[in-house]
């Protein structure tokens, strides 16, 4: 190789490798965030379609009367464990007529905040509201209230109870209660 | 003899003339320049192709906009559903956080009549809750804390019938508490006291078993 030959080879050596590094900036500053923009843009694309797909679906008088079927069967799922604030009073009501049903005697219940030591639970959708409930009952009726309201729904958690015949009259034992009830909290309060 | 001289009349004087032909050099030159060009124009191609698919992209999520627009009854309705699936979802986690924690009762009592000695009389029965406090290693490390830990006290009053018997009846009912498939997973320990009970001139022998139940265990 002659001496112009070389230096022209140096030459082109410098072109290459100024150009390489040149592409590879490009690379790295221009075209890699442009491709990962594209790949986000696709994505958001799959998003909105799969959206624009289900709002399709669900156009029809009968997607529309299905999703309104579940909406109406989620609210009763969590009624199923969570009564309303407005329903409270009917809560204490449906308790009095389990008593009045199973023939207790001398029957109270009454509604407070706390009865018992236990923390009650102040959460972000529901809250826990205790009930004190006094009677007089023989252990058959006891036990019969016990089970009603266990099977209550919505759910009526009883956190304490006692049955005692202190006036030694089987048919008469003294029995109190303190039940718990989960209150839905308004939706946004 | 004499040898023939060539002239060199040389009118440019030195300018002019045509270099001579090199074709490494212009292989050379060549390659030096087709290299970048073929990179930049690979650059330019995968840029150009890029820009044309982001275009379209665009395009299509604004189609797609369009049309949900076009749909914002169904779209105000399927918000809502959402909104009410996340709602029973979370409502049904905070209750069945706290609801875990409690007990049925019911099943506890059949299981006292079951295994209640004929001989003995069940007077009473109490269940109680209340706290602890118990000293626990901190989870995040470093020293121990402190922390309440609910306990529930399940008291079953009962009396013999006759005395004769000497607790032997109350040793095995407590015996089977212990024992019981049902309270047997449960129970962490069982004490009994003893009383006497005075009534109508009668002197009867009561007896209060004491369950502790395990803390956090379920009925």
């Amino acid at each position: 190789m002659n001496k112009a030959l070389k230096k022209d080879f140096k030459l082109a050596i410098f072109v290459w490798l100024a150009s390489a590094l040149l592409a590879t900036l490009v690379y790295l500053f221009v075209i890699s965030p442009e491709i990962n923009l594209e790949k986000q843009i696709a994505a958001q694309f799959v998003e909105k379609q799969k959206a624009f797909t289900t709002i399709l679906n669900s156009n029809s008088k009968d997607a529309r009367a299905n999703l309104n079927q579940q909406m109406l069967q989620w609210q009763d799922e969590v009624g199923q464990y969570a009564i309303g604030i407005d329903d409270l009073p009917n809560l204490t009501f449906d308790i009095s007529k389990i008593a009045k049903d199973v023939k207790v005697e001398s029957f109270s219940i009454s509604s407070q905040d706390v009865y018992s030591n236990i923390k009650k639970q102040e959460g972000a959708f529901v809250n826990e509201k205790q009930l004190k409930v006094n009677f007089k009952s023989d252990f058959n009726k006891f036990a019969a209230f016990l089970n009603a309201v266990e099977r209550h729904r919505p759910v009526v958690v009883v956190n304490e109870f006692s049955i005692s015949n202190t006036e030694h009259d089987p048919s008469s034992s003294q029995v109190s209660l303190i039940l718990s009830v989960y209150v839905k909290k308004k939706q946004g309060s | 003899m004499n040898a023939k001289k060539m002239l060199t009349i040389d009118l440019l004087k030195g300018q002019g003339i045509p270099e001579r032909s090199n074709p490494d050099k212009i292989a050379l030159t060549a390659i030096t320049i087709v290299v970048p060009f073929f990179i930049g124009l690979t650059l330019l191609n995968i840029y150009s192709k890029n820009s044309v698919l982001l275009s379209i992209q665009r395009q299509n999520i604004e189609n797609c906009e369009k049309g949900m627009n076009k749909l914002s009854e169904a779209q105000n309705l399927l918000n809502r559903s959402e909104k009410e699936k996340k709602y029973r979802d979370d409502c049904l986690a905070e209750v069945a956080k706290t609801i875990n924690k409690s007990y049925q009762w019911t099943p506890a009592l059949i299981e006292i009549v079951k295994l209640l000695p004929d001989s003995v009389v069940l007077s009473g029965v109490d269940v109680k809750q209340g706290t602890i406090k118990k000293t626990v290693p901190s989870k995040q490390g470093g020293s121990d804390i402190e922390v309440t830990i609910p306990v529930t006290k399940l008291k079953i009053c009962v009396t013999e019938k006759s005395s004769l018997s000497r607790s032997q009846n109350i040793r095995e009912f407590q015996e089977q508490l212990r024992s019981s498939d049902f309270f047997k997973p449960l129970l962490d320990t069982i004490t009994v006291s003893q009383g006497i009970d005075n009534y109508k001139e009668v002197s009867n022998v009561t007896y209060q078993i004491e369950c502790n139940f395990k803390q956090q265990s379920k009925l």
